[in-house]
């Protein structure tokens, strides 16, 4: 598989954040964590992407043990919560970061970086600053950032959590295509049910510190845990 | 290594910024220090005897001075 | 409502903060052109002549920025690698409390301690001598009123740094420099060209316009170059309070020269640094 997860675990102060985690995850595939907030997910998270050091476990990306690989140079990007961009870069130079960074050739850079705007639909947008843009547009800016890396993972903690309903509907349905688009393996993690269901290839369900990934999306509807039949007798109730 | 290379430099720095109270207090107490000397041949609380026995106002400027920064610090305040 | 306050505030403003400082400018400007004062009879540019040919102002201004720009170079880079070297340690209440304290000194009382500590008979001097060093006093180096102003950059930096530390200390936790800082190189960015491309960049761009304004502040500051400074150059403030102070009654009209060239200098350059600063910020 493209990434393992082995064994996984993780205290704070003595509290068990994160109990043996184990899973699995094809290339180009989404996983979509369902977890209420404090259940360990950015934790999960933050260890995957390098930023903290488990207390035990190993991680292998594309058959290789990455435990002891600094985050830059794992190529796994995480995503904050909030749409955090460099507030002293305008759009095009916070998606030409990670870019420059790599030192690739200035002409090169704007092509890359202006496919990228378009696939976003941010055309018009380059040279705002960040606090001129919209919570929607931000979240944007801030995925193109990311992606236009390639990076063999991408992890999004809550990506659309701080956006209105019509707003975040949009997202989903960009982030699918972009997904597709750049072929893109991901961890997506979120509270609502309906965006795990609707983003992920195959879905998890994390509650204190464990995550158990189910075979397939029936099983996970089946499994009273994780609230899809209260759910769907909520709304049938409503239609009797 | 490297924790002990900080704690030490930061040692330092609380040094540094204590030393200037420590040093001006002991100028404070101390008088006849003539050049070479590292220890004044005088010490002990007879510059303060003579700064608040003498009727130089010491007091009532203190007492002045904070009444004006009350003062400003309050319009200062409200507006 | 909100309108009518902001306007007795604005009026406020106007009447205690501009009022008293524009009629202390235009009694300056017409006493330097010899329309106010005792000894002056009347309109002549004589004295902004004598002060442009005698060169002793573009001396002092020219002085008094290398000397101010020194020490806010030195306190800002001072304080930048303190913040991001040893922020985490400085959060022990200690250490926090620690860095307030040197707020609390006074310039002047900082300069009277530069000199007991760097004078030619200062506490450095002693233990030169203690140690063999030096055999007399005058052997040990000018680091008080001396040509390089040493004394007062030393003084500064002591007076700055601190309050330097704890802005840039507020803006890392306020502009999330720590998440910026994994993000970068979660990006791929190693942690020299994180610090480089983010953490400095981020914390600069919030503080740049106060970095200025202490930079005019050291440039017209008073009592420190007084105390450590030479005689010739002298630091601005000083050059005008000795001029303004001359028994001479001519030399008194000279003083203002000097005093309304800094004062447009000054607000020029203050009213410079805020309307970029509005440029920039025209949305939330």
């Amino acid at each position: 598989m493209f990434l393992e997860v082995q064994h996984i675990v993780k205290s704070f102060h003595k509290e068990e954040v994160v109990k043996d985690l184990n899973f699995t995850l094809a290339a180009h595939q989404t996983l979509s964590i369902l977890g209420q907030s404090g259940c360990g997910k950015t934790t999960m998270l933050k260890i995957i992407g390098g930023l903290v050091r488990p207390d035990g476990g190993h991680i292998y990306l594309n058959g290789n043990l990455i435990d002891d690989v600094t985050p830059e140079k794992r190529s796994i990007v995480y995503l904050y919560q909030e749409d955090l961009l460099f507030p002293h870069l305008n759009v095009f130079e916070n998606i030409a970061f990670g870019l420059k960074i790599k030192k690739i050739n200035a002409s090169e850079i704007t092509d890359r970086v202006h496919l990228m705007i378009t696939s976003l639909e941010l055309q018009g947008q380059e040279k705002k600053m960040p606090h001129q843009l919209s919570g929607g547009q931000r979240q944007r800016v801030s995925f193109g950032r990311a992606i236009i890396t390639n990076p063999a993972l991408l992890l999004l903690d809550e990506p659309f959590g701080s956006l209105d309903t019509g707003t975040r509907a949009r997202m989903q349905d960009l982030f699918k295509r972009i997904a597709s688009e750049f072929r893109i393996t991901s961890l997506f993690v979120t509270h609502d049910l309906k965006e795990a269901i609707l983003m992920g290839d195959h879905i998890g369900y994390m509650q204190s510190g464990k995550l158990k990934v189910y075979e397939s999306k029936e099983s996970f509807i089946q499994d009273d845990h994780t609230g899809v039949q209260k759910e769907i007798d909520f709304w049938k109730g409503l239609t009797k | 290594m490297k924790a002990n290379w900080k704690l030490f430099f930061l040692g330092a720095l609380v040094i540094l910024v204590i030393f200037p109270f420590a040093y001006l207090l002991l100028l404070s107490m101390a008088s006849e220090w003539r050049f070479p000397a590292l220890w004044p041949s005088y010490f002990g609380l007879r510059n303060w005897e003579q700064v608040v026995s003498s009727e130089t106002g010491l007091i009532s400027s203190f007492f002045v001075s904070t009444a004006i920064s009350t003062c400003v610090a309050t319009m200062a305040t409200l507006i | 409502m909100k309108s009518k306050a902001s306007n007795i505030g604005f009026i406020f403003f106007g009447l205690i903060g501009i009022l008293p400082f524009f009629a202390a400018f235009i009694y300056a400007l017409l006493y330097s052109f010899g329309m106010v004062g005792a000894a002056n009879s009347g309109f002549t540019t004589e004295f902004w002549v004598s002060i442009w040919q005698s060169g002793a102002f573009l001396r002092s201004l020219v002085y008094s920025t290398a000397v101010a720009g020194t020490s806010i170079i030195i306190s800002v880079s001072l304080a930048l690698w303190l913040t991001l070297k040893f922020r985490k340690e400085l959060e022990v209440p200690f250490l926090s409390f620690a860095m307030y304290l040197p707020l609390a000194i006074p310039g002047i009382v900082a300069a009277f301690f530069t000199f007991q500590l760097l004078a030619k008979a200062g506490f450095f001097s002693r233990i030169a001598y203690a140690f063999g060093w030096i055999t007399e006093a005058r052997q040990f180096p000018d680091l008080v009123n001396d040509p390089y102003a040493i004394g007062i950059i030393a003084t500064f930096i002591s007076i700055v740094t601190p309050f330097f530390l704890l802005l840039f200390l507020n803006v890392y936790k306020n502009e999330r420099v720590e998440e910026l800082a994994q993000l970068s190189q979660s990006l791929g960015a190693n942690k020299q060209q994180t610090v480089w491309r983010v953490s400095l960049p981020v914390l600069l761009n919030k503080t740049w316009t106060l970095i200025g304004l202490y930079f005019i502040f050291l440039l017209g500051a008073y009592e420190v170059p007084l105390i450590l400074g030479q005689e010739s150059p002298q630091m601005l403030s000083v050059l005008i309070i000795r001029e303004i102070k001359q028994y001479d009654l001519s030399r008194l009209s000279e003083g203002y020269v000097v005093a309304v060239i800094y004062t447009v200098i000054v607000t020029t350059a203050a009213v410079l640094l805020f309307s970029r600063k509005n440029d920039v910020r025209h949305e939330g």
